[in-house]
C-alpha cells in the first residue's frame, strides 16, 4: 500500500468543506424529519466511512484505476447482475443486496465505475475520437449496465455520464446532436408511443411517476399527489421555514421525506434559507469540479472529472427539480443529502476521485511540465 | 503514444468545458428561480394548503328546535343517539360495482312483476265484463231487484265484500306474476358470496364489537349504498352503548373508515297525532345546496324536507358545531382538537291544541276505523280542520288514516316503509286537510245563497216552489233532491235547514245566464279555487269550474293524448264538451267539477264570523296559520308571527249574512239535518252554525258518498270553525257531523252527556 498511497499530496479544502457541509445538512435535515435517531446515526456513520474512503482514494493516483478498467467493468456488470438475481425486492423492483450492515445498491457504485470505465475507453481511442466506433463504444459500455439494472433513475444517470464523457472526450458535435435526437425519440416512445401500442418497457407506476409533473391537476394519480404535497412542503417553508411546525413531513403528507424528498423537507423546515444553502454548496462542488477538470494533469483526468461532475449535476437537477415540481419522479437521490449508504459512499468515492485528480494536477504543476501517462 | 502537456488545453476542449459550465450554471439558475417562486412569491398560498392538509373537520350535529302546541305541550322532540357509521370511501370499489349492478337488476325485476300483475288484473276484468254482457235480461233484472232490496247496512257490507274481492284479486295477480317471473329474480346479495374479503373482514371486526351479525351489517351497506351511493352507511344508530363508543374512539386507528358520532333523531311524544303536519328530515340535496335560503349549509347536513320542518327550517335548524381534529396522512388523529359547540335550533310554537286534535283523531278512528274505500279499494280516509275565525290560527288539523311517526322515521326497511305509507294503506302521510281536493256537497250552499241574494235571484224571505226534482236545459236533464224527496216549498232559512237541493238548482240555473258568472265570482270571494296561504308547503288550490276552465281542460286532454299517444287520458269525458247549464246547476250544490280542500271549507265558514253583538255586513276571511311563535330552545319568546290581515268582503246588505247564519243555526236545531247529532247540546250558550254536506264521488251509485260537516260557533272567548270530511262516510250527518260535535264538546269543555254526537245511522230520511 505504501507505494500506492501518497499522504503528502495536496487536496482541495473548498471541495472537502462543501462535501462535509452537505453531509452535515443531511444529518440536520434527518434529525428534523425523522423520529428517533436511527436515521441520523446511520447517515453520520455512512458519511464518516465515506470521508475515509474519499481520503484514501484521493491519495491514490487515479491512473491506477484506468489500468484495471476492465476488471472494474466486469465487477460493475457482475454486481448489477448479482443484485438482480439475489437482491431484495422492494416495490416490485430489485435494487439492492443485503450485506448485513447495510444493503448494497450496485447501481449506485456503478455510477462512479461507469465514469471511470467510460473515460478510460475514450482516452484509449483518442486517435480515433471522431469515429462512430468510439462514440458507439462509449454508449455501449455505459448502456449495458444501464439496461441490466432495474433502477430506472440510475440508468438515466449513466446516460448523463456517457454524454459528459463524450462531450469532454472530444466526440464530434454531429454525434452529440444525433445522440440527443435519438434520446428524445427514445424517451417519447418509451413513455408514450410504446405503451399506447401495448408494449410496456417501463412498469406502469414508473410511467405514472415520470409523467405526473406534466399534468399536475390529475388528482387520482398517486404520483401527482406526491408532487403536490412536495410543492406544498417547499412552498410553505417560505423565507425561513416552519421549524417544528413543519406538518407536511410530521404528519406524513410528504412522501419519502428522508430519501427522494429530503430537499422538500429541508425547504419546509428551513425555508428558502435552507434550500439556498444546500444548492449553494452543490454549486461550490461544481465550481471546484470544473476547476479541477481544467487543471487536470492529463486528458484522462479531465474526462473522468467531467463524468463525475455530470453524475453529480444530473442528480441534483433531477432530484431538486422533482422536489420543486419541475421534474418527474424518478427515484434519483440528492447526492450526500438523501439518506442511504450506497449513495453516500459512492458519492464520497466520486469526491475522492475528484480530489485525486486535483492532487495529481497540483503535484504535476509543482514538478513542472509532465507527460500524459496514458496512451 | 503521443504525450501532451495538459497545461495548455486545446481551444476545442476549452469551449466544451465552458459549455459544460454554462449548462451547470443554467441548471442552478433554474432551481434558484423556482425556489424563489415557490417559497418567496407563492409561499403564503402553499402554507395555507399545508395547514389545511392536516386538519379533519368533523361536523357536530346540532339538535333541531322542538315543536310545541299552544299550551307548550311537546309535539316534536329530539332523541340523542350514538351512530356508528362506515364512511363511503371505506367501501371497496368492487363492492360498489356489485351492489349497483344488483340494484339495477332488482329494479328491472320489480318493474317486470308490476307490469305482468297489471296485465293479469286486466285480463280478469275483461273476463268479468264479458260474463256480464252475456247475462240474460232476466238475470240482470233479478240482480238489480236484489240490489234495490238491500238495506243501507247490507249495501255497505256488500260493497265491502266487493272491494275485498278486488283487493284479493290484485294480490293473487301479484303472487302469480312473482311465481311466473321467479327465475328472473336476481339472487339476494350475501356477504359470504358477494362481498370482497376486504369488506367482509371490516364488517366482521366491527360487527363483533357492535354485536351485530356480518350479514345484517352487509344488508345495511347494500340498502344504504343503493339509496345514497356516496353517503356513509349508518351501521348502528340505536342502542349503541357508551362503552362501545369509547372503545371505538380510543382505537380509531384500528377501525379505519369507521366513525362514531352523536346524532339527534326526532321523537314524537304524541305518536300518530297530527303526523302529516311535521314532515320528515333528510340530507340536503345537491339542488338545495345551491338555493339561497340554504346558504351556509354543507353537504351531509340534514334539513326539513316537508311540512312544518321544511316551512320553519331556518328557525328549527340550529347551528352545527365543528370539531377540528389534526390528522396525519393516513387519517389517524394526532390528538390536537379544537371545538366549536353546536347550538340547538329555536322552538316553534304552534296554534294547535293537542286535546282538540286528539278528539278529532279519535272521532275519525271511531267513524272510519279500518274500513276499505269501495271506490279506490284502499283504506278509507278523512280529514278535519279547526280554526280560530278571528285570526286564522289552526287549532286542529288532521288527516286519517295516520301513522305513528316514531315507527316510520325510525330504522325500518324500505319495503316496510313503502307498505306502511302506501296507497293501499290509505296514504297515511298525505295531509288531506290541504291536499285532499273533493267536491264539498251542500256545505257550498252558503256561497250559492250569497250569490243568489246579491244578484236578486232569491230574496231572504221569498219561498220557492217545492218538488223533488227540476228539469233544465234542452236535453231535459233532471236534477233531484237527495233520495228524490219533496221537501215542499222553502225559503232561504229552510233551504239550509233541510238542505233543499232544488232551491239551489234554481239559483244555479238562473245565474248560468248571467254574464259575470256570479256563482263562480262568489266562490272565489269565499276563498275557493286558490290557495289559502297556510304555512305549509304544497297546498292544493282546488277548482272552480267555468267555461274558460273547461276549455283549458279540453286542451290539456288534447295535449296529453298527443304527447302520450293514448286514446284517452281521462281528464274530460267529451273533448268537445262545454261548460253547460247543468254544470252550473251542479256547482250550486258543490258538485260536478268543483273541488276544494277541507281547509278551504273551514276558511269559507270562518268568513261568516262576527263578534257576538257586533253584526256587520262584511265577511272576514282569515289566512290560516299554524306557527305562532319562535322561542329560544329554553322557551323564551324570540319572535311572534303576527296573524295576517283578514280579507274583507262587503256584501252590501247586513240581513243577507244574518239570514244565512239563521239557516245554518237551524241545521243543528230540531228539524235540521244535524239535529240528531246535536241533541242535548247547550244551544243557548254555544249556538252551532253548521251545515251538512253529502258529495257524490261516483256517477253511478257504486260508491258511497263523501260526508261533510262544517260548523262555526261565534263564542265571545273561544270562537271556533270546524270542517270535517269522511271520504266514504255517506250522509254528512252520519259520520262527519259527529266528529265535529265531539270536537266542539272538547273545545268548550262540555261533558259527554251534553250532546249525543252520535250519527243518525238509521235515519235514512235525514236528507240534505
Amino acid at each position: 500500500m505504501a507505494d500506492v498511497v501518497d499522504v503528502s499530496l495536496p487536496f482541495d479544502p473548498i471541495l472537502a468543506f462543501a462535501a462535509v457541509a452537505l453531509s452535515l445538512c443531511s444529518v440536520i435535515a434527518l434529525a428534523g424529519a425523522t423520529e428517533g435517531n436511527s436515521f441520523v446515526v446511520r447517515q453520520a456513520a455512512y458519511a464518516l466511512v465515506g470521508l475515509g474512503i474519499a481520503a484514501v482514494v484521493s491519495r491514490v493516483d487515479y491512473a491506477r484505476w484506468q489500468a484495471i478498467r476492465w476488471p472494474l467493468y466486469a465487477f460493475t456488470l457482475g454486481s448489477i447482475v448479482a443484485v438482480a438475481l439475489f437482491g431484495q425486492n422492494v416495490n416490485g423492483t430489485t435494487l439492492s443486496i443485503n450485506l448485513g450492515f447495510f444493503s448494497f445498491q450496485a447501481s449506485e457504485l456503478g455510477k462512479v465505475l461507469v465514469a471511470v470505465v467510460g473515460a478510460s475507453f475514450i482516452v484509449d481511442r483518442r486517435h480515433d475520437a471522431h469515429s462512430w466506433r468510439t462514440t458507439g463504444g462509449v454508449l455501449l459500455l455505459v448502456l449495458l449496465p444501464a439496461a441490466l439494472t432495474a433502477d430506472f433513475g440510475s440508468s438515466l444517470v449513466y446516460g448523463a455520464i456517457a454524454l459528459a464523457v463524450l462531450l469532454i472526450g472530444g466526440a464530434p458535435g454531429k454525434h452529440l446532436a444525433t445522440i440527443g435526437v435519438v434520446g428524445v425519440v427514445a424517451v417519447v416512445s418509451v413513455l408514450g408511443v410504446l405503451p399506447a401500442a401495448g408494449v410496456d418497457v417501463l412498469r406502469p407506476y414508473q410511467v405514472d411517476r415520470i409523467t405526473a409533473f406534466l399534468n399536475p391537476e390529475n388528482d387520482a394519480n398517486e404520483a401527482t399527489f406526491q408532487l403536490k404535497q412536495a410543492k406544498a412542503a417547499v412552498g410553505s417553508g417560505q423565507k425561513t421555514g416552519r421549524g417544528d411546525e413543519a406538518t407536511q413531513q410530521k404528519l406524513g403528507y410528504l412522501p419519502e421525506k428522508q430519501t427522494d424528498f429530503i430537499f422538500a423537507s429541508i425547504g419546509e423546515r428551513f425555508g428558502f434559507v435552507g434550500t439556498a444553502i444546500v444548492l449553494s454548496l452543490f454549486a461550490l462542488v461544481m465550481w471546484r469540479g470544473l476547476r479541477i477538470l481544467s487543471t487536470a494533469r492529463d486528458f484522462y483526468g479531465a474526462v473522468l472529472a467531467a463524468g463525475i461532475l455530470a453524475m453529480l449535476l444530473f442528480q441534483v437537477l433531477v432530484n431538486a427539480g422533482m422536489n420543486v415540481g419541475i421534474m418527474p419522479i424518478t427515484g434519483i437521490p440528492l447526492p450526500l443529502v438523501s439518506y442511504g449508504g450506497s449513495s453516500v459512499l459512492s458519492t464520497y468515492l466520486a469526491i475522492g476521485l475528484l480530489q485525486a485528480i486535483y492532487a495529481q494536477g497540483r503535484a504535476a504543476t509543482r514538478r513542472g511540465p509532465t507527460v500524459d501517462r496514458t496512451d | 503514444m503521443s504525450s501532451r502537456d495538459r497545461r495548455t488545453p486545446t481551444p476545442q476542449l476549452a469551449l466544451r468545458v465552458a459549455a459544460f459550465g454554462i449548462i451547470a450554471f443554467g441548471i442552478f439558475a433554474i432551481l434558484f428561480l423556482r425556489l424563489w417562486f415557490l417559497q418567496i412569491l407563492q409561499g403564503e398560498q402553499y402554507l395555507t394548503q399545508a395547514a389545511s392538509n392536516g386538519v379533519r373537520v368533523v361536523r357536530v350535529a346540532a339538535p333541531r328546535g322542538m315543536i310545541v302546541d299552544r299550551n307548550r305541550k311537546p309535539l316534536v322532540e329530539n332523541r340523542a343517539s350514538i351512530v356508528v357509521t362506515m364512511q363511503a370511501d371505506a367501501i371497496p370499489d368492487d363492492d360498489r360495482d356489485t351492489i349497483a349492478d344488483w340494484g339495477q337488476k332488482t329494479g328491472e325485476y320489480e318493474v317486470a312483476v308490476d307490469r305482468l300483475s297489471e296485465q293479469l288484473v286486466d285480463v280478469q276484468r275483461k273476463e268479468d265484463e264479458a260474463r256480464a254482457e252475456t247475462r240474460t235480461e232476466a238475470q240482470q233484472q233479478r240482480l238489480e231487484r236484489r240490489l234495490n232490496r238491500l238495506t243501507p247496512a247490507e249495501a255497505r257490507a256488500r260493497r265491502q265484500t266487493l272491494s275485498r274481492r278486488t283487493a284479493r284479486r290484485k294480490r293473487a295477480a301479484d303472487r302469480e306474476a312473482t311465481r311466473r317471473l321467479a327465475d328472473k329474480r336476481p339472487r339476494a346479495l350475501r356477504v359470504s358470496r358477494d362481498a370482497t374479503p376486504e369488506l367482509r373482514a371490516k364488517l366482521d371486526r366491527i360487527g363483533e364489537i357492535l354485536g351485530e351479525s356480518t350479514p345484517a351489517l352487509y344488508e345495511r351497506v347494500v340498502s344504504n349504498t343503493l339509496k345514497l351511493p356516496w353517503a356513509g352507511v349508518p351501521l348502528k344508530s340505536r342502542g349503541v352503548k357508551p362503552q362501545i363508543r369509547n372503545y371505538l374512539l380510543e382505537r380509531q386507528a384500528d377501525f379505519p373508515g369507521i366513525t362514531v358520532t352523536k346524532e339527534y333523531l326526532r321523537r314524537y311524544p304524541q305518536g300518530e297525532l297530527a303526523a302529516q303536519l311535521f314532515g320528515n328530515i333528510g340530507q340536503i340535496s345537491e339542488g338545495q345546496l345551491k338555493e339561497t335560503k340554504y346558504r351556509g349549509l354543507k353537504a351531509g347536513q340534514k334539513i326539513g324536507q316537508d311540512g312544518l320542518e321544511y316551512e320553519y327550517n331556518s328557525y328549527l335548524q340550529g347551528r352545527d358545531g365543528e370539531q377540528r381534529v389534526e390528522v396525519d396522512a393516513q387519517g389517524r388523529p394526532t390528538g390536537r382538537v379544537q371545538e366549536t359547540e353546536a347550538q340547538q335550533g329555536s322552538r316553534l310554537m304552534l296554534s294547535l291544541d293537542t286535546a282538540l286534535e286528539k278528539t278529532g283523531q279519535y272521532g275519525m278512528e271511531k267513524e272510519i276505523g279500518n274500513s276499505i274505500d269501495s271506490k279506490t279499494n284502499y283504506r278509507a280516509a278523512g280529514s278535519y280542520v279547526a280554526l280560530d275565525p278571528r285570526n286564522g290560527e289552526i287549532l286542529a288539523m288532521g288527516s286519517y288514516p295516520t301513522l305513528n311517526l316514531n315507527t316510520i322515521y325510525g330504522q325500518i326497511s324500505q319495503r316496510r316503509s313503502k307498505r306502511l305509507t302506501g296507497r293501499r294503506n290509505g296514504s297515511p302521510m298525505l295531509n288531506r286537510a290541504i291536499l285532499g281536493q273533493y267536491p264539498t256537497g251542500s256545505t257550498f250552499k252558503i256561497v250559492s245563497a250569497m250569490a243568489g241574494l246579491s244578484t236578486g235571484v232569491v230574496t231572504p224571505d221569498a219561498q220557492t216552489a217545492g218538488g223533488a226534482c227540476r228539469t233544465f236545459g234542452t236535453a231535459g236533464q233532471e236534477f233531484c233532491n237527495a233520495g228524490k224527496e219533496d221537501l215542499g216549498p222553502s225559503d232561504l232559512v229552510r233551504s239550509l235547514q233541510v238542505s233543499s237541493d232544488v232551491y239551489y238548482y234554481d239559483i244555479g240555473a238562473a245565474l248560468y245566464k248571467q254574464k259575470d258568472k256570479p256563482l263562480q265570482t262568489w266562490a272565489g270571494l269565499f276563498g275557493y279555487g286558490k290557495r289559502t296561504g297556510v304555512d305549509l308547503p304544497g297546498e292544493a288550490p282546488g277548482v272552480i269550474p267555468d267555461s274558460a276552465w273547461r276549455k283549458q281542460r279540453n286542451q290539456a286532454e288534447l295535449d296529453c293524448r298527443r304527447d302520450e299517444g293514448k286514446a284517452s287520458c281521462g281528464l274530460v269525458g267529451d273533448i268537445n264538451g262545454q261548460f253547460l247549464l247543468g254544470d252550473n246547476v251542479n256547482l250550486s250544490v258543490g258538485q260536478g267539477d268543483f273541488l276544494a280542500t277541507p281547509l278551504q271549507v273551514a276558511v269559507s265558514y270562518a268568513g261568516l264570523y262576527d263578534e257576538p253583538g257586533k253584526e256587520t255586513s262584511q265577511l272576514h276571511f282569515p289566512t290560516p296559520q299554524l306557527g305562532t311563535q319562535i322561542q329560544t330552545s329554553t322557551g323564551v319568546l324570540e319572535q311572534k308571527f303576527d296573524t295576517k290581515k283578514r280579507r274583507t268582503v262587503d256584501v252590501g246588505d247586513p240581513t243577507w249574512k244574518q239570514k244565512i247564519l239563521q239557516g245554518l243555526h237551524a241545521v243543528t236545531l230540531p228539524g235540521g239535518t244535524a239535529a240528531g247529532v246535536f241533541d242535548g247540546w247547550d244551544h243557548g250558550r254555544y249556538p252551532v252554525y253548521g251545515k251538512t254536506g253529502t258529495a257524490q264521488r261516483c256517477n253511478d251509485s257504486t260508491c258511497p258518498d263523501q260526508a261533510w260537516f262544517a260548523a262555526m260557533v261565534p263564542d265571545a272567548e273561544r270562537p271556533i270553525v270546524i270542517a270535517a270530511t269522511v271520504e266514504n262516510g255517506g250522509f254528512g250527518t252520519t259520520t262527519a257531523a259527529p266528529i265535529v260535535c265531539r270536537m266542539l264538546r272538547t273545545w268548550f269543555e262540555q261533558p259527554p252527556s251534553t250532546a249525543t254526537c252520535a250519527g243518525a245511522k238509521s235515519d235514512a230520511n235525514a236528507t240534505e
